[in-house]
C-alpha cells in the first residue's frame, strides 16, 4: 500500500504530501466553522467600529505593544467580573484588526477601563504611572504627549478597516479627518461626532493639533463602554 | 529493528558502483552558474524594490527597510561576482598545475 | 582520504558538503544567543525596577520584549535548526545541498536580514502585535521569500539523495519547514495602509484572530521549536552518543501523532475567554493528548542512550542533549497540565506560563541546541576536540542553576498571583488589589532576572570556549591528505 511508512520514507513527495495533509486538518477545523457559525459573535446591540481617534489611538497601544502587559479579555470567571466588570464577549472585539485579548497581566486587565478614569488621570498615569500608582512597572510614555499625531491617512486606514470587514459607511470616510479634530477639541461641537460614532468621548487635545496621547486616551475611554448590558438578555449573550 | 547514525555504510539499495572520476574534474565547491544567475537576477529585483521603497517612504520604518534592502542586495550580488571571479582564477590555476605538474 | 577508503566497494558516490554555511550558521547561533540572553536580562530589569526603562520609547519593556522573543526563538532558535538541518540533511542523504552554493548562502543571509530588519523595526514602534508575529507586512513578505529558497533547498536535497530511505531527523525537519510556512502565511494576512508604508491591518479580527493567531503562536512552538529541534535530537544524540536510535517504530508513531495533534492545540490559550466553548474543549483535549506523543519522543531519546550513560560523566555536549530532553519531557507534562480549563482558569495571565516557556525555551531548546554545537565545532573546524571540557562543565551547572532559579522563581510568581486575584475576605470582598499582586512578585521578578545572568554567564563560557576551540593550536588536527584531493568544506 502506497501509505505504509516504508514507502512514505522513501518517497519525497508523498512524505511532503501526506505531512502537509496531516497538519492542515486541525486548523481548518477548528477555524472555519468560526466563521461559519453565526452566533459566534453574540447578537448584541451597541458595538460601532472605532471613531478615527479612537483608531489613531488604537494604532499606538498596538504598536506600543500594550497588549504585552495588559489584557483586555475578562474571563467568564467570577472574581474576574467583580474585579472588572461583566466578561467580555466576542461581540465587543469585532471590529478589532488585530485582536488585543492579550495573554499577561504584569498590568490590569483593560476591557472596560472606559469611563473608570478621568481623562487628567490617563494623561497624568500615562506620562508617569508611579505618581499614581507607586508600585506600578509600567514605563513612562510622557514622550506620546509630545509627539503631534500624524492625521493625513487617518481616511486610508477608515478604508483599509472597511476592507476587512468594519462597516465605515461613505459618510464615516468623508468626514474622516474632521471627526478626528473634532473629538481632540472640547470647544467644538459633538453632536455630529456622537451621531456617528455613539459614546465616543472627547479629549483635551493642544493649540497646535491633537498628540498621540490624545488619541490613545481617547481609545482608553471607549473600552468595554459600548455595549448596555443591563438591556440584554441572556439568549443575546449565548454563541 | 534501529535505525543506525547514517554514516555507516549500510543499505537495502545499492546503487552499482559508479565510474572513477579524475579529482580533478571533480566539482570542489558547490559553485554553480545557473544557481548564481538565478539569485543574482532575484537580487537586483530586490534592489529595485529596495530603491522604490526608499524613495516613496511615508514612514521611517520603510525609509529604513528600503535602504538596508537596497544595501544587502547589492552586497549579496558583489558577493556572487567577487565569488565567480575567485572560482575562475582557482580553476585557472588548476589547469595551470596539470598542464606543468 | 578515510572517507574515499571506506566508501570503497560500498556504491556511494564520494561527496564534497558544504560546510562552509554550517560553520556561518554556527556562529550566527552563538552570536545571537548572547544577544537574546543579554535582552532577556534587560527586560527582567525592567520589570524588577520600571526606573530601567528610562522613559525612552525605543528601549522601554513594550518595545523590546518582542526584540527578545524574536532573538530567543527566530535569532538564536532559527540559526540553529538552519544549520544543523544543513548539515543533517547533507550527511545523512549522502548529498550536498541542492541549489548550489549561491541559494544557501542566499537562505542564510536572507534570513540574517529579516532577524535585524525585525527587530530595527519594534524599536521604531512598528508591530502587528500578534506574538512571535510582531514583523509587519513587508518583513512577513521577506521571510516568505527566504523561508521559500530554504524548503527549496532542503526538500531538494533530500530528493537528490543516494540513500534511499529518509533519516527520521528530516521527517522532523521538513515537517518543520512546511508547517511554518503554511502557519507564518495563514496568521500573516494583512492588508497595508500603503504599499509605501509600514502599518497593515490583519484580514481577521477578534474572535477569529484570535483563534488563528494562537494556532499560529503554539505551533510556533510546536513546530519551530519542537518539531525542528527533534530533529536536532534524532542526529545528535545518537551520533555523540555512538548508538542507533532505540526505537524506529516509536519514531514512527511518535512522528505522525505528534504532527497531527499538535496543531489542535492553540485554544488553549483561550480558555475562559470569548472563544466559543466547543473549540475550547478540542484545544483542551487534543493538548493533554499531546502528552502521549511528545514523551514518546523523549522516551526515544533518553533511552538512545542505553549501554552508553557513562558518556554523560565524559562528553558535557552529550550532558546537554540528554538533559534538553529531560526538560522536554517536563514541558511537554506541564503543557497538557495547563491546559486543562481548570487549572488554566488559575494560571492563564500569570507568570506561572513564563515559567513554562522558559522551561522549554531555556531547558529544551538552547540545551539541545548547546549539545549540538559542542559536537559541530571540532568537527568542522576540524579540532581534535574541545579546547576545555571543564568549561563546557562549568556551563552546563552554572546555566541548569539559572533555569532552576527562573522556573522555580515564576512558579511562586504566577500561582501566588493567580491565588491572590482570586481571593476573597471574610466578608465577600475581593481580598487584594491588582497592585497589591504586583508588589507581591517583586522578589520573584528579581531571582528571575538573576536566573537569566546565570543563563547568560553560562552562554558567554561557551562562546569563550568555542572561540579557543577554533583557534588554540593545541586542538589542531593533522592534516593527513594525499595531494590533489578535495578537503571537505574549502
Amino acid at each position: 500500500m502506497w501509505f505504509r511508512q516504508e514507502n512514505i520514507e522513501k518517497n519525497t513527495f508523498l512524505l511532503v504530501l501526506l505531512t502537509i495533509l496531516t497538519v492542515a486538518i486541525g486548523g481548518i477545523v477548528e477555524a472555519v466553522p468560526l466563521f461559519t457559525i453565526e452566533s459566534t459573535v453574540e447578537h448584541v446591540k451597541g458595538v460601532r467600529p472605532y471613531s478615527p481617534l479612537e483608531l489613531r489611538g488604537r494604532d499606538i497601544y498596538v504598536r506600543e505593544g500594550c497588549y504585552l502587559c495588559h489584557s483586555q479579555q475578562i474571563r467568564a470567571l467570577r472574581d474576574e467580573v467583580e474585579r472588572y466588570g461583566h466578561y467580555s464577549l466576542a461581540a465587543e472585539s469585532m471590529y478589532d484588526h488585530p485582536f488585543q485579548w492579550g495573554s499577561k497581566r504584569i498590568g490590569p486587565d483593560l476591557a472596560r477601563v472606559g469611563g473608570k478614569y478621568s481623562n487628567a488621570w490617563h494623561y497624568a498615569h500615562l506620562t508617569y504611572p508611579q505618581s499614581l500608582v507607586p508600585e506600578s512597572l509600567m514605563p513612562r510614555y510622557a514622550f506620546l504627549a509630545q509627539t503631534p499625531l500624524r492625521t493625513d491617512d487617518i481616511e486610508q486606514r477608515m478604508r483599509v478597516n472597511r476592507m476587512v470587514g468594519v462597516p465605515y459607511t461613505e459618510d464615516d470616510l468623508a468626514n474622516a479627518k474632521a471627526d478626528l479634530l473634532a473629538q481632540a477639541n472640547p470647544r467644538a461641537s459633538a453632536a455630529t461626532l456622537l451621531a456617528r460614532y455613539p459614546k465616543a468621548n472627547t479629549v483635551p487635545g493642544a493649540p497646535s493639533g491633537p498628540t498621540e496621547m490624545d488619541a490613545l486616551v481617547a481609545y482608553l475611554q471607549v473600552l468595554g463602554t459600548m455595549v448596555d448590558f443591563a438591556d440584554t438578555s441572556t439568549e443575546k449573550l449565548q454563541q | 529493528m534501529g535505525i543506525q547514525a547514517s554514516d555507516s555504510a549500510e543499505s537495502v539499495e545499492r546503487k552499482p558502483p559508479p565510474q572513477a572520476s579524475p579529482p580533478s574534474q571533480a566539482p570542489v565547491s558547490g559553485a554553480s552558474l545557473p544557481s548564481e544567475i538565478i539569485v543574482g537576477i532575484m537580487m537586483l529585483l530586490f534592489a529595485a524594490i529596495g530603491l522604490i521603497e526608499t524613495f516613496n517612504a511615508v514612514d521611517n520604518e520603510m525609509l529604513v527597510f528600503g535602504v538596508s534592502l537596497f544595501g544587502f542586495a547589492c552586497v549579496f550580488i558583489a558577493g556572487l561576482i567577487k565569488g565567480r571571479l575567485g572560482n575562475r582564477k582557482a580553476a585557472r590555476k588548476a589547469t595551470e598545475g596539470l598542464r606543468h605538474g | 582520504m578515510a572517507e574515499a577508503a571506506a566508501l570503497h566497494g560500498t556504491g556511494y558516490r564520494e561527496v564534497v558538503y558544504n560546510e562552509a554555511i554550517v560553520k556561518k550558521c554556527v556562529i550566527a547561533t552563538m552570536f545571537w544567543g548572547i544577544v537574546a540572553f543579554s535582552l532577556g536580562v534587560y527586560i527582567a530589569t525592567e520589570l524588577a525596577w520600571p526606573q530601567f526603562n528610562l522613559g525612552l520609547s525605543f528601549i522601554n519593556f513594550g518595545r523590546l520584549r518582542p526584540v527578545h522573543t524574536s532573538a530567543a526563538i527566530f535569532a538564536f532558535g532559527g540559526s540553529a535548526l538552519l544549520g544543523t538541518s544543513f548539515y543533517v540533511v547533507q550527511r545523512t542523504c549522502r548529498a550536498r545541498l541542492f541549489g548550489g552554493d549561491a541559494l544557501a548562502n542566499f537562505v542564510f543571509w536572507g534570513y540574517q536580514f529579516f532577524i535585524v530588519m525585525a527587530a530595527l523595526s519594534y524599536v521604531m514602534g512598528f508591530s502587528q502585535s500578534q506574538e512571535y508575529a510582531e514583523p509587519e507586512w513587508h518583513i512577513d513578505l521577506w521571510l516568505t521569500v527566504v523561508w521559500v529558497a530554504y524548503a527549496v533547498v532542503f526538500i531538494g536535497t533530500v530528493v537528490k539523495r543516494q540513500e534511499p530511505h529518509i533519516y527520521v531527523a528530516n521527517w522532523f525537519y521538513m515537517a518543520f519547514i512546511l508547517t511554518v510556512a503554511i502557519l507564518h502565511i495563514g496568521n500573516n494576512i494583512a492588508i497595508p495602509v500603503s504599499v509605501f508604508g509600514a502599518k497593515s491591518y490583519p484580514v481577521a479580527g477578534g474572535v477569529q484572530n484570535a483563534l488563528i493567531q494562537w494556532w499560529y503562536g503554539h505551533n510556533a512552538v510546536g513546530f519551530f521549536l519542537t518539531a525542528g529541534f527533534l530533529g536536532m535530537m534524532y542526529y545528535f544524540i545518537p551520533k555523540a552518543a555512538n548508538r542507533p536510535v532505540y526505537s524506529y517504530r516509536l519514531s514512527v508513531v511518535h512522528f505522525w501523532s505528534l504532527i497531527f495533534l499538535y496543531i489542535w492545540a492553540g485554544p488553549h490559550h483561550l480558555h475562559w475567554t470569548a472563544l466559543p466553548d466547543w473549540t475550547q474543549t478540542l484545544g483542551m483535549a487534543f493538548s493533554i493528548m499531546l502528552w502521549m506523543p511528545s514523551w514518546g519522543g523523549m522516551i526515544n531519546g533518553l533511552m538512545t542512550l542505553s549501554g552508553a550513560w557513562d558518556k554523560l560523566r565524559t562528553d558535557p555536549g552529550l550532558r546537554f542533549s540528554v538533559t534538553a530532553v529531560g526538560f522536554y519531557g517536563m514541558s511537554t507534562f506541564e503543557g497538557p497540565v495547563m491546559a486543562i480549563r481548570d487549572v488554566n482558569a488559575l494560571s492563564h495571565y500569570t507568570d506561572w506560563t513564563v515559567g513554562h516557556v522558559h522551561s522549554g525555551a531555556l531547558g529544551w531548546v538552547a540545551f539541545i541546541t548547546f549539545g549540538a554545537i559542542y559536537y559541530l565545532v571540532p568537527v568542522l573546524w576540524k579540532r581534535t576536540g574541545l579546547y576545555s571540557v571543564k568549561l563546557a562543565a562549568w556551563h552546563y551547572w552554572i546555566a541548569t542553576l539559572g533555569i532552576v532559579c527562573y522556573i522555580s522563581s515564576m512558579w511562586v510568581a504566577g500561582i501566588m498571583q493567580g491565588l491572590m486575584w482570586r481571593a476573597y475576605d471574610k466578608f465577600g470582598f475581593l481580598q487584594y488589589s491588582f497592585a497589591e499582586s504586583v508588589v507581591a512578585v517583586h522578589p520573584y521578578y528579581v531571582i528571575r532576572m538573576l536566573g537569566g545572568v546565570l543563563f547568560l554567564t553560562g552562554g558567554l563560557i561557551m562562546v569563550y570556549n568555542l572561540v579557543r576551540t577554533v583557534r588554540s593550536p593545541n586542538t589542531a588536527r593533522p592534516a593527513i591528505l594525499p595531494a590533489g584531493l578535495a578537503v571537505a568544506g574549502e
